[in-house]
């Protein structure tokens, strides 16, 4: 036989109200916390999707550099250019040599320029002639504050007059990219890479 | 009605704090340890980057002035040279001193060095076991070098126009955010 006291009544409204109150307090403040950890994850991916852009243009940049190999490089454009033109050219170039092969045709050069666009925000890298490709995706833009720099290792800038067989460049990239057509804040990343 | 007077209990008020409290911790250390593994794994990469074009850019240092100075470095029973930027780079001839600073100076994604985190060491090509056995207890190198000299084969034979090169980088404030490239500087 049950001598337990049943409370038949159910819960008083001001029960109700303290339930809903320290629940509502409990679950708003687990909700908060995983919306902060929602943005800051959020914050993360973008982060590490510009340093992975940057990382990407210099790597590539860096491996086009080492397999060109540079034997002369200058900046071709002026200050108030639109466009910050850096060339680097090769004594010789690869041509077919009938059996399916290249061989290195010194009556020839090659000339590949890295080109970064102000207005529309762009890097690319060609070969001088012609339109080349975009060294990034294309929702990824470079914003003012972004310059390319060539000097020696004096830290001369190498210029039409005063071109460098080899030297340092410095890529100062402000990136941003857009999300549904709205742009996310800029990040800034310096890179040297040695051109010998 | 019988009324409950007595409220939470400790018990239970310690239990919903525990509960929550596990909850809440995997969580949030979850997401730092995100954040840590991200940005050591971004390092990483820099430093790579920054080790292999240390590797190329080496073969531009004139030979002769690396094997006269690891030359004396065996006279002085060092065996090895270290060159980590700084005044480092004094050694070498002047035409070389500006792009040994400009290696050291290498920066990667807004990720440098100083001269205790970036550190070349180069030596012979050929290392007696008498070198190799003062090489790998000399705490002044770093382990990672150390353990890979120990794996050299020994060699008493002349050296030919060789020298070994360690590129030693510490990224990270742990003994495991190192990268290490070794290669060879040639005569050309």
């Amino acid at each position: 036989m049950s001598r337990l006291i049943k409370n038949s009544n159910g819960l008083t409204l001001l029960e109700l109200l303290i339930s809903i109150i320290v629940g509502s307090i409990v679950i708003t403040t687990l909700l908060s916390i995983l919306s902060l950890s929602v943005q800051a994850r959020s914050d993360l991916e973008v982060r590490d999707r510009m340093k992975t852009e940057s990382y990407l243009l210099v790597e590539e940049l860096r491996s086009n550099l080492f397999n060109l190999p540079v034997h002369n490089a200058e900046v071709t454009s002026q200050e108030s250019d639109p466009e910050t033109i850096i060339e680097f050219t090769r004594e010789y170039k690869y041509v077919p040599d009938g059996s399916g092969g290249v061989i290195a045709d010194y009556d020839q050069s090659a000339t590949y320029e890295l080109v970064y666009d102000e207005v529309n925000e762009t890097i690319t890298y060609r070969e001088q002639g012609t339109t080349g490709s975009l060294m990034h995706s294309g929702n990824v833009f470079f914003t003012t504050g972004t310059t390319l720099e060539l000097t020696d290792f004096e830290g001369t800038t190498c210029t039409p007059t005063t071109p460098c067989s080899e030297g340092v460049l410095t890529l100062t990239l402000v990136i941003t990219f857009s999300i549904n057509g709205t742009r996310v804040d800029t990040q800034t990343f310096v890179t040297t890479i040695i051109v010998q | 009605m019988v009324k409950n007077e007595h409220g939470f209990s400790l018990v239970e008020l310690l239990a919903i704090i525990v509960i929550t409290t596990t909850i809440i911790v995997p969580l949030l250390s979850s997401l730092v340890d995100n954040i840590e593994i991200n940005y050591r794994m971004h390092n990483r990469r820099s430093a790579s980057s920054v080790g292999d074009a240390t590797l190329s850019a080496m073969e531009e240092l004139t030979f002769a002035d690396l094997e006269t100075l690891v030359n004396d470095e065996n006279v002085a029973s060092n065996y090895y040279l270290e060159l980590n930027g700084g005044t480092t780079c004094d050694q070498l001839s002047p035409a070389d001193q500006p792009l040994c600073d400009q290696i050291f100076g290498q920066v990667w994604n807004n990720l440098s060095f100083d001269d205790t985190t970036f550190r070349v060491f180069i030596y012979d090509y050929n290392l007696p076991q008498a070198y190799i056995d003062d090489l790998t207890t000399n705490t002044d190198i770093p382990i990672e070098v150390r353990n890979y000299m120990d794996t050299l084969t020994t060699s008493s034979d002349p050296n030919p126009a060789l020298l070994r090169v360690s590129v030693w980088l510490l990224y990270a404030d742990d003994p495991r955010g190192t990268v290490l490239f070794n290669g060879l500087i040639t005569d050309e």
